[in-house]
Formats: C-alpha cells, sequence, structure tokens
C-alpha cells in the first residue's frame, strides 16, 4: 500500500483528479457493465495522454474524452469558465384568465428559497380550477425537490414518482404529501429543454394520473448523479442510478412524452383551455 | 390392472380439479398479480361468543412468515406468534412460552406462504371430493372447503384447530360476506363452531401494505429473550445477549446506561467526496429524539420523535411521518437502544466472527430477516461496539472517549450508498436541561399527524 499512496502523492493533481475520475465511475458509474467498455484498457489508454498534458485544460479535454465514451447524460466536468453559468431560481406566479393560474420554476436549486416561494404560490392560487406548472426550459437540479414539489399536489401518503436503481441501492422518490396539498387540476408544460429533475417530476404525476402534460418531448437525460470534487480543484458530475417511473418507463435517452402534443407558443393556452373544461 | 389404472388416471384429475378451484378464488378475489404486490396484511376483527362475550384481535401477518396474533378479552391479552421459523405463545399471567410438537407444526402450518395465493405453499396436496376439496397441510393435518360454484368464492370450512387449552377440536366456519380491500376481496363476516363453543366474527379493517415491515416485528421482550434462548448458536459462536452486555459492561455498565435520562451531541459533519461539511446536533430522551442539521445549499435538516410517532423534515422535500424506531441521523446509538437490545426487544442472531479494520468482531443480526436488516459487530476482545449495518449504509466506530462515567464513540465513519461522510464528535452532555418543547412536533408534522389519524 506504501509504494501506491507515494504514487498518489507524487502524481500532478491532473492525474490524480483522472484517477479518481475513472475509478469513480468504475465504482460507482450506474451500469455496471460499463456499456460494454473494457474499463481496464480505457484506463490504460488515457493515462499517457493525460500524463502528457502540457496544463490543466489539456487535460481536461482528455478526461472529457474519456468520461464521454460512456453512452449517459449527467457526466460532466465542472470548472469555472467564465460566462453566465446556473441561472438563479425564480418562482414567477400569477392568476391567468378564466379560473386557471400559472407558476413557472425555471431551475431546481437553492431549495432554502424556493420552496417558501413556492408555497406561497400555492397558497395565493388554491382557490383556482386549475395550476399551470410551466417547466419548459427548466433542465433539473437537486432530485430531491421533484418529490417535494409533488406533496403540493398529492394528497395521498405512499405514493411515489419513480425509482432510483444504482448498484447497490434502490431508492423511490417518495413523495411527502403537504398538510395541505392542492386539489385542483395540475397541468405541466414541458419542451425539449426540460431535463432531468423536470423529467422525473412530470413522468411521475402523469404516472400517478395526477397531471395533464402539455407541450413537446424532453430532453431525456434524466438519471440521478452525484457531483464530487477534484484534487485539481474542478468537480465531476457522474450519473449513479438510472431512473424507472412508476410505470416502467426509462426516460433516459426517450424523454417524457406530453399527453398533448402542442408547439411552445399553444402549449399555455391548450392548457388553459383544458383547466376551463 | 384395468381398475388400477383407472384409479392412477382419475387422481390426478381430481388434483388438477382442486387446483383449478383454487386458483378461481385468487382469481375472484383479485388476481394473483395484485395478490403478490402486497408483503404485509393486518386484519383488526371482533369475535363475539353465544354468551355475548367478546374480544378483539388484530393480525398481523409479512410474507416472510412473521406472524402476531393480539387478543384483547378486555381482562387480559394473549399475544401468539411466528417470528423466523419458531412458534410462541404471551400472556402476562403466564409469560412466554415456545410453542412445541403438533400444536406448532399446526400453527406454521396454517400461517404458510402470505395469503391465499400462496395455496400451493400451504396445501401440499389438495384433491376434489365431490362437493368440496381436501386440502392437506404442511403438518399432515387437512381440512375441507366448500367453494360456491358460480361466484368461485370459498363458503364453507371444516378444519381440526388446537383451542386455548391445547386440545385439537372440529371447527366449522361458515364465510357470510365478503368485502374489498386495497383491490382484494376478503370475507368480513364469518360464523364459526368449534367444538360446542359457536361466534360470530366480524372484521373492522383490513390493511395490506408493500412494506415488509408489520406490528409482528414488535415483540413482547420476554418472548423474544425466550426465543435467543430457544436458538442454538452456530459453531460455538456466543450468543447475542450476551455481546450486548459486554458491550454494555464495557462502556460503563448498566446502572449508568439507566441513569442516562437526557443526551446532547454536536457533532461535525464531512462529505469529503463533495468538499461539504456541515454541524448536526442531536437530543435524546428516553423514547424521544429530535436532531438538526444545517447543510450548506440544501437547508435545514431535522429528525424527530415525540415518543409517540417518528418524523424528517427537510426544506427541499417537506416534513413526513416515519416509524418511530427511526434513530437519529449521524450520531452512536443511544444508551436507551442499546438498553433495547439488551432487553430483547429484537430478534438477535450472532452469525459468524467478522473484522474491522484488522480487529476481529462478532457479527449479530438485529432484527427478523427482512430486506433491509440490521447488523452490529463487536470487538472479540474488548466487546466494544466497532459497526453498524443496514442495506448500503454501515458506520464505523472509534475514538471511544468517557462521558459522566460512559465511553462514547467520537468517531464515526458511515457509508451511504458508496459515499462517505466522517463524523467527529464535538460534545457531549449527559443529563443536562434540554430546551423546553424540543421534542414537540412542528406545525406542519403535527398537521399530517391529524390527518393520518382522521383517516
Amino acid at each position: 500500500m506504501t509504494w501506491v499512496l507515494a504514487f498518489w502523492l507524487m502524481a500532478s493533481p491532473a492525474v490524480q483528479s483522472f484517477e479518481l475520475v475513472w475509478s469513480t465511475l468504475r465504482d460507482h458509474y450506474w451500469d455496471a457493465s460499463m456499456a460494454g467498455l473494457n474499463w481496464q484498457k480505457v484506463h490504460d489508454e488515457y493515462l499517457p495522454k493525460v500524463e502528457a498534458a502540457r496544463n490543466l485544460d489539456e487535460a481536461r479535454r482528455v478526461m472529457e474524452e474519456m468520461i464521454h465514451k460512456l453512452p449517459s447524460s449527467h457526466l460532466a466536468l465542472i470548472w469555472p469558465k467564465g460566462g453566465a453559468g446556473l441561472p438563479r431560481p425564480v418562482v414567477d406566479h400569477r392568476r391567468l384568465g378564466g379560473d386557471a393560474s400559472y407558476i413557472r420554476l425555471n431551475i431546481f436549486l437553492d431549495p432554502v428559497s424556493v420552496m417558501p416561494e413556492f408555497e406561497r404560490a400555492i397558497s395565493d392560487l388554491r382557490n383556482t380550477a386549475g395550476i399551470v406548472l410551466d417547466l419548459r426550459g427548466n433542465p433539473g437540479g437537486l432530485e430531491l425537490m421533484a418529490p417535494g414539489i409533488a406533496g403540493w399536489f398529492v394528497g395521498d401518503e405512499g405514493k411515489i414518482l419513480g425509482t432510483m436503481t444504482g448498484r447497490a441501492s434502490k431508492i423511490d422518490f417518495e413523495i411527502n404529501p403537504r398538510p395541505e396539498p392542492y386539489n385542483g387540476k395540475l397541468a405541466i408544460l414541458i419542451n425539449g429543454a426540460s431535463g432531468s429533475t423536470t423529467e422525473i417530476l412530470a413522468q411521475g404525476l402523469k404516472d400517478l394520473g395526477r397531471a395533464r402534460l402539455f407541450g413537446s418531448r424532453t430532453m431525456g437525460q434524466a438519471l440521478p448523479s452525484q457531483v464530487i470534487q477534484l484534487p485539481d480543484g474542478d468537480r465531476f458530475q457522474y450519473p449513479e442510478a438510472n431512473y424507472t417511473s412508476l410505470k416502467g418507463r426509462v426516460l433516459e435517452g426517450q424523454g417524457v412524452e406530453p399527453d398533448v402534443a402542442v408547439s411552445d407558443d399553444l402549449a399555455l393556452q391548450a392548457a388553459v383551455n383544458w383547466i376551463g373544461k | 390392472m384395468r381398475w388400477l389404472l383407472l384409479i392412477l388416471m382419475a387422481w390426478p384429475l381430481c388434483a388438477q380439479d382442486a387446483a383449478a378451484v383454487l386458483a378461481r378464488y385468487v382469481q375472484v378475489t383479485g388476481g394473483t398479480e395484485l395478490y403478490k404486490r402486497y408483503n404485509s396484511l393486518h386484519l383488526f376483527y371482533t369475535v363475539t361468543h353465544a354468551d355475548k362475550s367478546a374480544e378483539n384481535v388484530d393480525y398481523f401477518h409479512t410474507r416472510d412468515g412473521s406472524t402476531l396474533i393480539e387478543t384483547d378479552t378486555g381482562t387480559a391479552t394473549l399475544d401468539t406468534g411466528i417470528n423466523e421459523g419458531i412458534a410462541w405463545k404471551y400472556s402476562q399471567a403466564k409469560g412466554a412460552q415456545i410453542l412445541t410438537g403438533a400444536q406448532a407444526a399446526r400453527l406454521l402450518a396454517e400461517q404458510k406462504g402470505f395469503d391465499e395465493d400462496d395455496w400451493k405453499l400451504r396445501y401440499p396436496t389438495a384433491v376434489r371430493l365431490g362437493d368440496h376439496l381436501l386440502l392437506t397441510r404442511t403438518d399432515g393435518s387437512t381440512l375441507e372447503r366448500f367453494y360456491d360454484a358460480k361466484s368461485g368464492l370459498l363458503v364453507r370450512q371444516i378444519s381440526k384447530e388446537f383451542n386455548e387449552a391445547g386440545v385439537e377440536q372440529l371447527v366449522t366456519t361458515d364465510y357470510l360476506r365478503y368485502d374489498d380491500f386495497f383491490g382484494l376481496r376478503r370475507p368480513v363476516s364469518m360464523h364459526v363452531k368449534a367444538g360446542s363453543d359457536e361466534m360470530s366474527v366480524e372484521v373492522n379493517t383490513v390493511t395490506y401494505s408493500d412494506k415488509p415491515e408489520s406490528g409482528a416485528a414488535e415483540l413482547p421482550h420476554d418472548v423474544a429473550r425466550a426465543i435467543l434462548a430457544a436458538r442454538a448458536t452456530k459453531g460455538g459462536l456466543p450468543n447475542p445477549l450476551e455481546l450486548i452486555d459486554k458491550y454494555i459492561a464495557a462502556t460503563g455498565g448498566r446502572d449508568r446506561y439507566l441513569a442516562v435520562k437526557s443526551e446532547v451531541v454536536t457533532a461535525q459533519v464531512s462529505l469529503a467526496d463533495q468538499n461539504l461539511k456541515f454541524s448536526t446536533v442531536s437530543y435524546g430522551a428516553g423514547n424521544k429524539h429530535y436532531s438538526v442539521s444545517q447543510i450548506p445549499s440544501i437547508g435545514k435538516l431535522e429528525t424527530g420523535d415525540d415518543g409517540v410517532i417518528g418524523w424528517e423534515k427537510s426544506v427541499a422535500e417537506g416534513a413526513k411521518l416515519r416509524p418511530h424506531s427511526d434513530a437519529p441521523e449521524f450520531t452512536a446509538p443511544e444508551p436507551v437502544e442499546v438498553l433495547a437490545w439488551s432487553d430483547g426487544a429484537m430478534l438477535m442472531e450472532t452469525v459468524s466472527q467478522d473484522q474491522v479494520n484488522g480487529t476481529p468482531c462478532y457479527l449479530v443480526r438485529l432484527g427478523p430477516k427482512v430486506e433491509y436488516q440490521s447488523t452490529a459487530c463487536f470487538d472479540v476482545k474488548t466487546g466494544l461496539l466497532l459497526r453498524t449495518a443496514a442495506g448500503t449504509s454501515q458506520r464505523l466506530y472509534s475514538d471511544y472517549r468517557s462521558v459522566s462515567g460512559l465511553l462514547v464513540s467520537y468517531r464515526i465513519d458511515s457509508t451511504e450508498a458508496g459515499h462517505t461522510a466522517k463524523v467527529e464528535v464535538q460534545d457531549v452532555q449527559v443529563n443536562q436541561a434540554l430546551p423546553a418543547g424540543i421534542f414537540d412536533l412542528p406545525p406542519d408534522v403535527k398537521a399530517l399527524k391529524a390527518k393520518r389519524m382522521a383517516r
């Protein structure tokens, strides 16, 4: 063991990161078959390339090439790239014409501010006949916010949004019903830029018969993932489980199909019409 | 020879006929697929005798074979059960009794399998005799069953069963009415003639659940101890109770454990792979506890138990009620939990000798053989608890330090589905005044509880 430790201490941060990325995938990537790849061979192929990299950027490119040999979403090296970064979470709510109302959530992050905002939205709109939950363009975020949001719309205990299956675990997305859930109609708007947690929430509520989905097919990138810290300061996101809906639908690569296929510009009106029926 | 050929041909035909009747019953009462969805059953029914005396019965049964029948006559209670293949009886007057011989075999045979969908397990032999079926149970006893040809439902059963005194008597049950629960049709009104006694049975509630656990796992302590005593240990391994008692002795002794009325543990939790650190405080007193963690980006995570009901709450997921036996998230087993092990509050078995970081330890299985069983490993030499594990999570305990005469682990290395957390205890306070109302349910948890009670 001592020489392994000595090697580890001598290796550059980029090589240490490479080893951690490679071994994390070996041990925790959701598909134990590693998509049929000889993972040790992949290691032996890419290690010299990382060692030969002249700077961290080159090493990152090598590592990205390696991780994308696996055909899954949620595989990414994360480092400060400049630019806008992730959007600030926004919960926007209002009453629409007729007896319908509207809530938009742009990303599932920052539950400390988003969940109280969402609670306020439900409280303000409680007396309307139906809510349109707009998740178009919402790329996902913290998975545990999906059952948290679902709890505002599902009153019965023991319901789930689906199941995440990892190598050593099988965990249900168990919905925690809020003391006073909203009982009116629920329409969810989705599109090709809706992904991950959004897909889990939408498909889960669809399978429960609680929501009707309007819009277009979603991204099909719905693998529950983890983010770990790397020795070179970057972070690494990898999928550690597969998601299956209550009715057995796997979303990765397939996406969520709307109940009513309609273009983005007509989706809201279609949902409002349905609520008014 | 010709007659012999006829007989040989006739028996399989009769058996096939009987199988069709039993399968049809499963079909008309909900279908195999629906039965298989459930893993536990709870019936609550009232038995009223001819002299108007009555008793209430709670019947719990799980797919793993655990059974608990709690009979309350108003003046006394009698528990009968099966755990891990051991049949037992318990009353306050007579204490615990492990059943043996024909009576034990009959109880085990009656409770074989989960429900009527497991008829192949329950009745290894089934034949049709004229207008009824003759079924043989696994103990060799037989019963006759009459099914309605039109509806396919069971209408009468005649069998021999043991009464309270352990005497076998003829029992005739007429099934008068059926009702639907969780999609399955069950008899809810019966007339029973047992020996010279006649009684009516009215089922009040029926609860099916897909969860494997049920009240059947909660045994009277005397029963658990009797079962433990009845079970031979494997290959000369020590009895689990001896190991628990040794652990208690090594960490301060039973008297000191009993003297702990409250405990406050403050700890720092580090999730190295996610570069995340947060603090957690856990309060415990008897069967009540409350713990609170402040997790960056996620917010406050709370778990609690007011002694009646358990709960957990997070900003992201909201609040939910939980089985009240759940322990705090990040700290070591509380003294009250260890004492419960020692009191035989659950079934235990020493299964092997294992190692934790090279130190030999005895591996004890805690609880019945269900999907998410937990284990504890006790240092062979010192008796200290080195590891607990449940499902895909495990905790390693080290750095024992003395607090008010008790040895407490100050370092817990926790692994959950491959992810590790280091818990460093910073402070342990024993028998200090606790903040007022610390175990009170938060308003939203209280509302959930009220909602559940109203149902």
